[in-house]
């Protein structure tokens, strides 16, 4: 993928989100930071998207919430992956797997 | 477990929503110092770090609103918090709060008490175990129209035998009343059914106490009887041990077997008692003759079998026993008449429907008016409006908020709307015509307040859907630009405050045309000459109870005379029916004529029997030869007095004053030859709608046994009232007469055309309400279009307009509007017009006054509701305008 971040593909956020939660907790920017290093720079989300994510997921019960102090002694609210969480990061992960593995035959067809 | 994290954050958003909202707050903050530092680390002065860092995160409110919109629960709080908003703005305007509210209120609660009505009278099925089983079967006359006539016992034997359509068959008699003697030893009349056992099993009803006879029980002699609940409380004060006790029914012992339950109603509500047509024994020759009309029937159709297939059957029936029976039943068939419209018919459903329509047309042109005022006022919020729009408001929401703010207006109005419907049922019920059945017991249930709410929500809906899309779409560009100086209204809102003035304009139109319509045919219809003067002539019934010794028609005489001599009286006089509501069913044999015709000829006539002073006290001129005298005595020469119509059908072209008659019923021998003494004036036997018939009159001294009578008395113009010393009068000759009132033949007229005054006073409040509605309504969108145009009518003048140029500006657009409106409405009127014509008389349906009339009505009324506002532009000050932007 060459240019600029591309904007995210739809479902493919959540499991973005708890693929960098995998590593141990994170900030919001943090987990924004993480998704950027991850996709060496593809993706990029905007807290727009980022926190709603959060805030549902959170909901949903797959990550947890706690605050405490970043690196510079900054208050802010980690995010951690829960057991629920990791069971849907895999049948996520599973499901992506698939997909893409669909698309690229498909593409390949000639 | 899922459910339960989710169940955990809704109650925490919901109950923690200030720790909720604090957390989301730092949460962002937090995010925004650290991209600033990030920045900052970057190399970025501090200030430009913090903007980027700005940038970056896209607002700090946006992504809080963004999160919100996530949160399980989040519709339910936006609800609440739209709901106090909404609160919130309606308080800040009581003004436009009220009359909107006032304004649904009007439509919404008329509209719930005349679907009260519809639900209780149409609606509603019979209280019956399958009512819609059930059929009366009528004979009818289809050459003569008569669709309702009665028949004889054996016919019914034969429907019942032959017939495969029915489970049952139960024959009613015609006779519907009774005397009693009351526990208090009083005479009364009461509502009484005579009919065959199958009755009680095809209504499936049972008797709450006691029980029905069966059939093979009536061929025993013991007559017995089951009565109402009413009636056994009134009677027997809820004594269970009324079974087996013996009441005197028409002078003979009859013992109680059974109470229905309260609400049983068959036929009518006031039915006090039940008896079996075959145990009464002054009725026996009934059952067997073949032509004492008498009976009709109430069957239960088999499953599956129509009213249509059973009628068909019939008809077969019918046309065997005519060739059986020639003579008896020529030119009779039979009418299946579903029980449903028996007792609600046809006439009535559409009477209750078109009413019903007419004040959904209220309702509607409410709403318009509710629509205007919301379109101005939304005007007034127009930057507001443009400025939450800039900053982010999603459209939806906008919108969500409008719907919440006239939802919450028409549940405001559904309260005072439901109590005025309340307020009006009392009124229906006293008031209503008394042919309509059951209109006397209508009571608001829950079917009528659901739809009393649905109609609020529906109603809100519709007053806020159109203002709120119209605004909504506005583009907050422009809105925000406009100053007072170019805001001349978007061209849609224009059309759309012209557009509810067109709709309101001819949605009154159509509804005023009908009440003028109905209104010229019923002041027609007041001025029929019904062949005597009813006004001033006072009306009793009485029932003289045969008695060893006297005859009744002794105490009529001295009644008649006494009541003569009370001061104030000019005269009095009986007949035994005023109001007939029969048929002529007497066949006429003229002297020197052989032929004694059937029932199918038009030939028949109607006896009555009338006192000496009956012709002279109704009004009713005497043609011909002469009246009653003393001189026709029980042992002189019979006579009788026909009338017009009589001696046109029976002597055209010769006279009949000295010519000889007799008279009976088929199958019977006839009565005596009757001498024609005179002719006197036609009448109407059955009030203003109904036609004129054979009638003759035979003297009451000659016809002993009449003990029913309807006497009537004409007094002196202005006096005291009368009605009091004639009941004494005839109480003091016979205490035992039985309980009777005294009211006048205009009284006893009205209740024939009641309904008719009823539909005409409705609609044409209706009307006068829609009138006012429109009236406002024009006023208030003129209004708002006026100051609209403030600035344009400002830069007008200033350009060397006239004020007159001005008011003609204003008066032009209301009076193109109100054209368009009258034009669409006539329009209305005139497609309408087929189903109009069904309940006028003597008036055509697009009555040309009427509409010329209503035309120049709403068309005054638009010009005054515009000249108003009009005026104000008038006024307009271009200077002060002009330079206040």
């Amino acid at each position: 993928m060459t240019g600029g971040p591309t904007t995210l593909l739809q479902g493919t956020l959540d499991l973005l989100i708890l693929r960098s939660l995998l590593g141990g907790e994170l900030h919001g920017l943090g987990v924004s930071r993480r998704i950027e290093q991850m996709t060496h720079g593809t993706f990029f989300v905007k807290p727009g998207s980022l926190f709603p994510a959060l805030h549902r997921m959170e909901q949903e019960g797959w990550i947890s919430a706690l605050w405490g102090d970043s690196e510079n002694n900054r208050r802010a609210k980690y995010y951690r992956l829960t057991k629920a969480g990791r069971k849907q990061l895999t049948a996520e992960t599973e499901r992506w797997v698939r997909i893409s593995w669909a698309i690229a035959q498909a593409l390949e067809t000639p | 477990m899922p459910f339960f994290v989710k169940g955990r954050s809704f109650l925490r958003n919901f109950f923690m929503s200030r720790r909720v909202e604090a957390d989301l707050d730092k949460e962002v903050h937090s995010h925004l110092e650290m991209l600033a530092e990030e920045n900052v680390r970057a190399g970025m002065p501090r200030n430009e770090a913090r903007r980027v860092a700005q940038i970056e995160l896209g607002g700090v409110a946006q992504v809080k609103e963004q999160v919100r919109e996530q949160r399980i629960g989040h519709w339910l709080q936006s609800a609440i918090s739209d709901c106090r908003f909404a609160f919130r703005r309606l308080r800040k305007s009581p003004g436009f709060t009220v009359v909107a509210v006032l304004t649904m209120a009007l439509g919404i609660g008329i509209n719930t008490a005349m679907f009260c009505v519809i639900e209780n009278i149409v609606l509603r099925p019979l209280p019956y175990h399958n009512p819609a089983s059930v059929v009366m079967l009528w004979s009818s006359v289809p050459k003569k129209d008569i669709q309702r006539n009665w028949t004889s016992y054996p016919d019914i034997q034969d429907w019942r035998s032959e017939s495969r359509a029915f489970t049952q068959v139960a024959a009613v008699f015609r006779v519907d009343t009774a005397t009693i003697v009351s526990r208090t030893g009083e005479v009364e009349h009461i509502k009484a059914e005579h009919v065959s056992s199958e009755l009680f099993s095809i209504l499936g009803v049972a008797p709450q106490l006691g029980r029905s006879w069966s059939a093979s029980e009536e061929d025993k002699r013991t007559p017995v009887a089951v009565i109402s609940h009413a009636f056994w409380q009134t009677q027997f004060g809820d004594s269970p041990d009324v079974i087996g006790k013996l009441i005197e029914v028409d002078k003979q012992p009859v013992v109680i077997v059974g109470v229905m339950p309260a609400g049983f109603n068959f036929p009518a509500a006031d039915t006090m008692i039940w008896l079996p047509v075959t145990l009464i024994p002054q009725w026996q020759a009934y059952l067997t003759a073949r032509q004492a009309d008498a009976f009709a029937a109430v069957a239960q159709l088999k499953p599956n079998v129509t009213p249509k297939q059973a009628q068909d059957e019939m008809r077969g029936i019918s046309s065997r026993l005519k060739d059986r029976y020639p003579q008896f039943e020529a030119g009779k068939s039979v009418n299946v008449v579903p029980l449903a419209i028996e007792f609600v018919g046809p006439n009535v459903r559409a009477s209750l429907w078109m009413l019903f329509a007419s004040v959904l047309f209220v309702l509607v042109i409410a709403c318009t008016n509710v629509a205007g005022l919301i379109l101005s006022r939304h005007r007034s919020h127009e930057k507001e409006y443009a400025i939450r729009l800039a900053l982010g408001a999603g459209r939806a929401r906008l919108m969500g908020q409008h719907l919440v703010e006239n939802l919450l207006l028409s549940l405001f109005a559904a309260l005072p709307g439901f109590g005025l419907a309340a307020a009006l049922i009392p009124v229906v019920r006293s008031y209503g015509p008394a042919d309509i059945r059951g209109l006397s017991d209508i009571r608001l249930d829950p079917v009528v307040l659901l739809f009393c709410a649905l109609l609020s929500v529906f109603t809100g809906f519709i007053c806020g859907f159109i203002p709120a899309w119209f605004n909504v779409r506005r583009d907050p560009h422009g809105a925000m630009k406009a100053n007072s100086r170019t805001m001349a209204g978007s061209l849609a809102q224009r059309r759309l405050g012209g557009f509810l003035i067109v709709l309101q304009l001819a949605l009154a139109m159509v509804l005023i045309t009908g009440a003028g319509s109905m209104a010229r045919s019923f002041l027609r219809l007041h001025n029929v000459d019904l062949g005597y003067q009813p006004q001033g002539l006072l009306f009793l019934h009485l029932d003289v109870p045969a008695r060893r010794g006297s005859e009744p028609v002794e105490l009529y005489r001295e009644a008649l005379a006494r009541i003569h001599s009370l001061p104030a009286v000019k005269n009095a006089g009986a007949i035994d029916a005023l109001f007939s509501g029969y048929v002529p069913d007497d066949v006429v044999e003229v002297a020197g004529r052989p032929h004694l015709p059937t029932a199918e000829d038009s030939d028949a006539a109607s006896s009555h029997v009338a006192s000496d002073g009956y012709f002279e006290t109704a009004g009713i001129p005497l043609l011909q030869g002469r009246s009653f005298g003393a001189t026709d005595g029980p042992h002189s020469q019979p006579v009788a007095i026909i009338n017009r119509s009589m001696a046109e059908t029976f002597w055209p072209g010769q006279n009949p004053v000295g010519k000889q008659f007799r008279y009976g019923v088929p199958g019977e021998p006839p009565s005596a030859w009757q001498t024609v003494i005179g002719i006197v004036g036609n009448t109407l036997p059955n009030g203003r709608e109904s036609r004129a018939f054979s009638q003759f009159f035979l003297p009451q001294s000659q016809v002993p046994s009449a003990a029913s009578m309807d006497v009537i008395v004409r007094e002196e113009r202005g006096t005291v009232p009368l009605a009091d010393s004639i009941r004494a009068t005839i109480l003091s000759l016979d205490p035992n007469i039985p309980r009777f009132n005294v009211t006048t033949v205009e009284t006893k007229l009205e209740e024939l055309g009641n309904r008719r005054a009823l539909e005409t006073w409705l609609l044409g409040l209706f009307s006068a309400i829609s009138l006012l509605l429109a009236a406002i309504g024009v006023y208030g969108l003129i209004s708002y279009s006026v100051t609209e145009r403030t600035s344009e009518i400002a830069i007008r003048m200033a350009l060397g307009a006239a004020r007159f140029d001005i008011l003609k500006l204003v008066l032009g657009q209301v009076l193109v509007l109100a054209g368009i409106g009258l034009f669409l409405g006539l329009g209305g009127a005139l497609v309408l017009s087929h189903i109009a014509s069904r309940f006028l008389f003597g008036v055509a349906s697009t009555d040309g006054p009427t509409l010329a009339l209503t035309t120049f009505l709403l068309l005054a009324v638009a010009l005054v509701s515009g000249a108003i506002p009009a005026r104000r532009a008038m006024k307009v000050e271009p200077v002060t305008i002009l330079s206040s932007v």
